[in-house]
């Protein structure tokens, strides 16, 4: 049994291996996953059955998620602690489609610039309080707050007020339209809380909200404890008594607790994947999702100053021996809006540099006046093995086209000050580049407007595109998704050709779930947010 | 043992250093005696070997990523390739090198630092002996891992940082070692009357103290060698010590966690590499304790 | 008495020392808790930052802050987490016991085996045994504790199916299950310690035998096995001891691989997460505990060498 579970695992990772080889000359990795361009076909799900309640779901978490308080918090671990806890206006379904949650409806009037939302009446906090406007303006305010020091304050720059116009209804105003404010739900900082609560009770490890499941415990390190809201506003959801989260950093120890029983769901690496797929009783569960790996491009100084040059580095990469040696083939090449958003991204077929150019690349290079090529640096962290890896792939790349790559890695501490500080001295100091990944946005927006925008907050060495400038301002303005599209495409083109950052992959979300678990879907957003919905056989 | 005392040469051997003055190491005990020495010596010396000759050994470069990734042994690659496609032997080959040069940077560090202190420790005695040993005692409260992060994070993550992070932290157990058989000179009598009448400190440390301390310190020097190729792969288990593309055995026995049920070659043959050379070390340790050190008796 | 005395003093002075260190050296870290906030993907605009940086009392002068952390400590406040705001001493005294406990674990599973294993490869007279004895011993010592600790509980769980519960189980509350848990990090940590003094027991005891105390016994007409216990290994104890003393000490600094390995929340762990998130109070705390720690062990291991050896007397 193992000789042969063994040898399934060498020919499952060769065949793996040569199906991405197959890509490398031909093909594209990871498309099938993929509907027609129009949009993403839902995301993994197991087949329909008859949901059962009870039952403690015992899983593991692949990274502590530090802090629980969904208004100060940076990390996306930390939002998939805390999303089943606190919910937001609006909600995501299977197809990441926008849908109520503790906003029934909501209206935009004035020119896109106030947006009234009806509240859900009834919802329940976890300490009994009834949910309303009141609730909804202080946790929206809270981030918006300069005292709170959230990080994510200027996505909600463009509010001006937040009137309280009766217990159930909620108005903003907006200086200027603001597209994104339709998508509360994937704001970072827009969980509701009760009002005051914030001065009352340590967020960080406590928290009281609306959601599905109520925290029990926070240890940090070690575990999350949730136990079932029985108020819940969706009923009869959750299913689940409740779920226990075991922090387990190493991926060997979830696989081994996943064979062993011990935990029935647990996120994978694409390595992983394969180790964990032969498992009796656990399902690998993959679908493209919203984690762009890429390099931040300091274009303030020479030679990444000159588009030809940045364009000439990437040309003389391989997308596809990037996807495989950084994630194994576990995922899809990408341009700056994730492949399989919604309709915002741009057909990875159509994407440019796809196959290595090392003819062209020369000859650009040569063209903007660097026939010999030159030094230069890229800064990663192995606090996240896939950016050294990916950086390490083009390294070697360049090297035959004369460019001399230092890839210089840092403790994740100390990475992200330096990136922090070479964005706030207009890319005088620091690394040519910054490896680093997107995770979800609720709206592309968010993708492309603070980082190329000569006015985004976090345009690394000022670029500065007029055409683009007025394309990415008339998006925020339009209220058509059709023509917001196409605005959005015409930018990423001009984006991938001046090649302003380097795009690489949207990495697969890989979930091993035990068969006892049933009626979980995966979510485009890397999210947790369908356990909700699921129940232990 | 007792039946190789009975040639005729190690008897008067025997005889002749029966007679030498305690404090006077003795040497040219017949290696024949101690065949874990003999182990040692040759595994080590094949390490030194493969590590000096990688340039010519290695049949591709470490770092460059040529082939399909993950091949299994054979076809060109006689051990196989990496997760990127590079040439494990070749790797591995260059790998020894990395070893080598961790071992002996973390120990000269040691050495200079902690059985130097050792020595002056123990031959000034009183204030310079307490604050020395007090510092001693701070360096090794402080974990080794901190210390290890902190250097790391504040020079910049290379190899050589970390392992003068590592050496820094077993500087005490060099210390402590030197300071023991130090003391013991200096409490005999006719160097305690040379330096009443005024010799040299420089001079009974150079021609009394250092032939004394040599054997411990030599022997510390090979089980201090062992552990720091040891702590090199953790520190790159962690992420902090060599730096990838550079070929070090810690590092890629870390890279290969993820591989391990994939392709087990590429996680068992850098772990196999270590364990021969810190066991290489540790033998040769052990042979030399046995030769070197005065006090041990044969049965 | 007076040595107690003298000891005590520089003791202080150590620990002072390194409280001055271990304060400096994490404020010389690169990036602080306001860059680590903000992370990659947000962002804090320069009054957001200052305002984050008196909130956790940064902003105050160096000696202001030391000061201030040392008279709190005095006090028994360890101050608070700045990632979880949590009180460092609730953190430290919740994650001290696991680690204690795998320290302890590891020491005893290393006397038991360690020991006896150095006696024998000492008193054995055939070359052939000592020489397998030794070889064995040091393979112990040659291989990686963390690629012991994953390949057994890779092994475990493929070949046996079995993975202990996964949340930490006091041995108060129920032993049996939190000896499952602990088998498995703690066999990875033991075997390559026992080498260590396996060894040392082996040159410590070969040492001792070779004195002329032994043979006078041996003449004297005592039992081997008594001269053995009572006289050479006693003896030899001393090096051993020291050994067992600097690893318990290595050990509580040393086991954060295991720990990250196995899921345990450990002050190991702790350590490193609060050095890598710049949590300042919380790495100041866990470094000063790790220091009294050490200390203590000294000491009272230099206490164990006068019951060991009454020549040996401090006064």
């Amino acid at each position: 049994m193992e000789r042969k579970r063994a040898e399934s695992h060498r020919g499952l990772s060769r065949r793996l291996f040569l199906a991405g080889g197959v890509a490398v000359s031909g093909g594209v990795a990871g498309l099938d996953l993929l509907g027609p361009a129009s949009g993403v076909k839902p995301a993994w799900a197991q087949a329909a059955g008859t949901p059962k309640r009870g039952g403690t779901l015992v899983a593991a978490a692949e990274i502590d998620p530090v802090s629980l308080d969904p208004h100060t918090s940076s990390n996306f671990s930390s939002v998939q602690a805390y999303d089943h806890i606190y919910e937001s206006l609006t909600g995501y379904d299977e197809k990441t489609n926008i849908v109520p949650a503790l906003a029934q409806s909501w209206d935009i009037s004035n020119g896109g610039k106030t947006y009234t939302f009806k509240l859900r009446p009834n919802v329940k906090f976890h300490n009994g309080q009834t949910m309303t406007a009141e609730d909804v303006k202080y946790s929206i305010e809270r981030p918006m707050d300069p005292k709170t020091a959230s990080p994510w304050r200027s996505w909600f720059d463009s509010i001006k007020e937040i009137k309280v116009v009766d217990p159930l209804t909620v108005q903003m105003n907006l200086d200027a339209p603001y597209p994104i404010l339709g998508s509360f739900a994937g704001m970072r900082a827009s969980g509701i809380i009760p009002k005051g609560l914030a001065e009352r009770e340590n967020l960080k490890i406590k928290g009281i909200g609306t959601g599905p499941f109520k925290l029990v415990e926070y240890v940090p390190q070690d575990r999350i404890v949730y136990t079932r809201n029985p108020d819940y506003w969706d009923s009869p959801l959750p299913y689940l008594d409740g779920m226990v989260f075991k922090v387990l950093t190493e991926e060997n120890a979830r696989l081994a607790a996943l064979r062993a029983g011990q935990i029935q769901y647990a996120l994978l690496s694409a390595q992983g994947a394969v180790q964990g797929e032969g498992t009796p009783g656990i399902t690998v569960a993959k679908s493209p999702s919203a984690w762009v790996v890429l390099h931040y491009i300091n274009v303030y100084p020479k030679p990444m100053s000159d588009a030809r040059v940045r364009r000439a580095l990437r040309m003389a990469t391989d997308t596809n021996e990037v996807i495989q040696k950084a994630v194994f083939g576990g995922a899809v090449p990408s341009g700056p809006v994730p492949t399989g958003y919604g309709e915002w991204y741009l057909d990875p077929q159509t994407l440019p540099y796809l196959k290595a150019d090392v003819e062209g690349a020369k000859k650009l290079l040569a063209e903007a006046g660097y026939a010999n090529g030159f030094k230069m640096e890229i800064k990663c962290s192995p606090q996240y093995p896939e950016f050294v890896a990916a950086t390490l792939v083009m390294q070697q790349a360049v090297k035959k086209i004369g460019v001399d790559m230092t890839v210089t890695q840092m403790e994740w501490g100390a990475f992200v000050a330096d990136n922090a500080k070479s964005n706030q001295n207009g890319g005088r100091e620091g690394a040519d580049a910054y490896t680093s990944a997107n995770t979800f946005r609720p709206d592309p927006d968010g993708y492309l407007y603070p980082y190329f925008h000569s006015k985004g907050n976090l345009n690394k060495g000022g670029y500065e595109n007029p055409k683009l400038d007025s394309l990415l301002t008339e998006a925020r303005s339009v209220a058509n998704p059709a023509e917001r599209r196409l605005l959005y495409q015409q930018a990423q083109r001009i984006i991938l050709e001046e090649s302003v950052n380097w795009f690489w992959y949207a990495k697969f979300n890989i979930e091993a779930v035990s068969s006892k678990l049933q009626g979980y879907s995966q979510s485009f957003t890397g999210r947790r947010l369908f356990l909700k919905k699921a129940w232990l056989a | 043992m007792t039946d190789t005392s009975t040639t005729p040469k190690i008897a008067a051997l025997s005889r002749r250093l029966d007679r030498t003055d305690s404090t006077r190491p003795r040497f040219l005990r017949s290696v024949r005696e101690t065949p874990v020495a003999l182990i040692g010596a040759a595994l080590v010396g094949s390490v030194i070997l493969v590590a000096l000759s990688a340039p010519v050994l290695a049949p591709h470069d470490p770092v460059a990523q040529i082939a399909q990734p993950l091949l299994p042994p054979g076809s060109g690659f006689l051990a196989g390739t990496d997760e990127f496609g590079r040439d494990e032997l070749s790797r591995l080959i260059w790998g020894a090198r990395v070893s080598l040069y961790v071992g002996m940077l973390a120990v000269l560090i040691a050495l200079t630092l902690g059985a130097t202190s050792g020595v002056l420790a123990g031959f000034f005695g009183g204030l310079v002996d307490d604050v020395t040993m007090r510092v001693m005692d701070i360096i090794l409260s402080l974990p080794a891992l901190v210390l290890a992060i902190s250097i790391t994070a504040i020079l910049g993550p290379s190899l050589t940082n970390v392992m003068i992070a590592v050496g820094l932290v077993y500087a005490p157990t060099f210390a402590r070692v030197a300071r023991g058989p130090t003391l013991a000179v200096v409490r005999v009598p006719y160097i305690e009357a040379a330096r009443a009448i005024g010799a040299s400190s420089g001079r009974i440390i150079a021609r009394h103290v250092v032939p004394n301390v040599a054997a411990p310190i030599l022997i510390q020097t090979t089980v201090s060698l062992s552990t720091a190729i040891l702590t090199e792969a953790a520190l790159s288990f962690l992420g902090l010590g060599t730096q990838p593309p550079t070929a070090s055995w810690g590092l890629m026995l870390s890279a290969s966690r993820q591989y391990m049920l994939i392709d087990p070659w590429i996680a068992i043959l850098p772990g196999l590499a270590i364990a021969v050379t810190v066991l290489g070390f540790n033998l040769l340790g052990d042979g030399l304790r046995d030769v070197l050190d005065p006090k041990i008796r044969p049965l | 008495m007076r040595y107690l005395a003298r000891r005590a003093l520089w003791t202080v002075t150590a620990l002072l020392g390194v409280s001055v260190l271990i304060f400096l050296l994490v404020r010389l870290l690169p990036g602080n808790i306001v860059d680590i906030i903000a992370g990659t993907e947000g962002q804090l605009t320069a009054d957001q930052r200052v305002q984050v940086l008196r909130e956790f009392g940064l902003d105050k002068p160096l000696p202001a802050q030391y000061f201030l952390w040392l008279g709190n400590m005095f006090q028994g406040n360890f101050g608070w987490s700045f990632r979880s705001g949590q009180p460092v001493a609730v953190l430290l005294a919740s994650r001290l016991p696991i680690t204690v406990e795998l320290a302890v674990l590891a020491i005893l599973g290393v006397a038991v085996l360690g020991v006896p294993l150095g006696v024998a490869a000492s008193v054995s007279r055939s070359l052939r045994l000592r020489t397998l004895v030794q070889i064995v011993g040091v393979l112990g010592l040659s291989l990686p504790s963390f690629w012991i600790a994953i390949l057994l509980m890779i092994a475990a769980s493929y070949l046996l199916g079995w993975m202990p519960a996964l949340i930490y189980v006091s041995p108060l509350a129920d032993p049996w299950v939190n000896l499952q848990q602990m088998f498995l990090p703690v066999s990875s940590l033991a075997l390559g310690l026992s080498a260590v003094v396996m060894r040392m027991t082996r040159s410590s005891m070969l040492e001792v035998l070779g004195q002329d105390f032994i043979k006078v016994a041996r003449a004297k007409g005592l039992p081997a096995l008594a001269v053995l216990l009572r006289h050479a290994l006693r003896n030899a104890l001393i090096p051993i001891v020291t050994i067992l003393g600097l690893q318990t000490g290595f050990l509580l600094g040393g086991v954060v691989i295991t720990e990250q390995i196995f899921g345990l929340p450990g002050l190991g762990w702790t350590l490193l997460n609060g050095v890598y998130q710049r949590d300042y109070p919380v790495v100041q705390g866990t470094v000063m505990l790790f220091a009294i720690t050490f200390v203590l062990i000294n000491l009272l291991v230099d206490l164990l060498y006068t019951y060991l050896d009454p020549r040996i007397r401090y006064d």
